[in-house]
């Protein structure tokens, strides 16, 4: 089952989609790279015209001890809700160096945050929107606490309110169900539905990432 | 979390007021001045040199605060982080480095979380958050949806403020190596309208 980790990516000039060119470098190496539209599977998808492009590579992870391991990565770059997934089926020990190599071998200037910079109240009403809670967990003054544990503060009042620090939570389409985990500012899918990965991806977009 | 009142707020930017003049140097120039001039006013009696030794001293007194009011505002708006580190899995504050001000970078990463406190008198808000140029400090959600941020020139900004109280979390971590970037750095959160200075820390990596 792999897993999608989600970020936000910032694009300077034309967009991406006229200019790119990935070239292979020492650690990566381009498999393909694909460009194609979207097909909305939610409702009121706000996002129906952007550019999808798809992509795969091998990264090489480097090791000390060992002469290191080829990985393949699958990933996605959405171009109207600036949407960047990287998908595994290995964990890495970094997805940071990952997430590194590639902007290096795109030559013109992409950036890819470490985080969703999605907002807070947004999140929680996406997270409002799934069919089961298994948890989620906020800061107070730098403390992790699960949600319906805070000190003094009733449950409905945390939520929208304090800052999530991670939270799992199931969606069911149908007789599909989809996990999904939002942790330190990023966002996991796991999912065996072949579009259920799509699915959560648009729901995301058009409660968190949409323009309010 | 409820709304702050209007008293609440008044009183909490006339605090943040007072704690900024009473960190600069005009205020102790003037307070000596001012208490010097009055104390010398005791000795005279010609009430044309009362007045004028007495009307010195408040009339500094009051340009110093006046002065520094003008160039210090808005008072409005306070901020309050601590930073944190994931310990097993679980984040935990590090109260002692908040009382010193100072945030460890430890396994790659902190993450300051805190509060920002607008006063009920506010429509807008801007924040500048600045770092030394090895370190990155990303905010890891925007707060409201209202608000606006620049990831690129590190600004959390609103035009148009329904919220007067709400959480942040900024993520920082070296895009170095400790052996190319070094150990000491810095992070400061400031009005982006006046640059006074709301929030600093010294950052210190300590990974090896």
């Amino acid at each position: 089952m792999a897993v999608s980790n989600l970020r936000r990516a910032d694009t300077v000039g034309p967009s991406l989609a006229e200019r790119i060119e990935i070239s292979s470098g020492a650690q990566l190496s381009i498999q393909s790279l694909i460009f194609e539209g979207v097909e909305p599977l939610v409702e009121d998808y706000p996002f129906s015209d952007q550019q999808i492009i798809r992509g795969s590579f091998l990264y090489d992870e480097p090791s000390e001890y060992t002469s290191g391991r080829e990985i393949d990565v699958d990933f996605e770059y959405r171009s109207g809700s600036q949407l960047f997934i990287l998908e595994l089926d290995t964990d890495v020990r970094s997805l940071d160096s990952v997430v590194q190599s590639l902007t290096e071998a795109i030559p013109q200037e992409f950036i890819i945050y470490r985080n969703l910079h999605a907002p807070e109240d947004a999140l929680w009403s996406f997270l409002e929107h799934a069919d089961r809670i298994l948890e989620i967990d906020i800061l107070d003054e730098g403390q992790e606490v699960p949600y319906d544990e805070v000190e003094g503060v009733p449950r409905e009042e945390v939520i929208g309110n304090f800052a999530i620090e991670k939270a799992e939570v199931g969606f069911n389409v149908e007789e599909h169900s989809i996990m999904v985990r939002y942790q330190g500012g990023d966002l996991q899918i796991n999912s065996d539905w072949e579009y259920g990965r799509e699915y959560i991806i648009q729901i995301f977009e058009r409660e968190v990432l949409a323009d309010a | 979390m409820g709304d702050l009142s209007r008293w609440h707020s008044l009183t909490q930017s006339f605090q943040n007021f007072v704690d900024y003049y009473r960190g600069t140097n005009i205020s102790y120039a003037a307070i000596t001045v001012s208490t010097i001039l009055f104390g010398v006013n005791g000795f005279f009696s010609p009430v044309w040199i009362r007045f004028f030794l007495g009307g010195g001293a408040v009339t500094i007194f009051s340009l110093s605060v006046i002065y520094k009011y003008w160039e210090g505002k808005p008072f409005g708006v306070s901020v309050d982080t601590t930073p944190s580190h994931l310990v097993d899995g679980n984040r935990q504050p590090d109260k002692m480095g908040e009382r010193r001000d100072i945030a460890l970078i430890q396994n790659g990463e902190v993450l300051l979380h805190g509060n920002v406190l607008l006063s009920r008198f506010s429509d807008q808000f801007v924040l500048n958050i600045d770092s030394s140029e090895d370190i990155n400090a990303e905010l890891r959600a925007i707060p409201r949806s209202e608000h606006d941020y620049n990831p690129r020139t590190n600004v959390l900004k609103c035009d148009n403020v329904t919220e007067y109280e709400f959480p942040i979390t900024i993520e920082v971590f070296p895009n170095r190596s400790v052996a190319e970037g070094g150990r000491y750095f810095w992070l400061e959160i400031s009005d982006g309208r006046s640059s006074r200075l709301l929030e600093k820390f010294d950052v210190i990596n300590v990974d090896p």
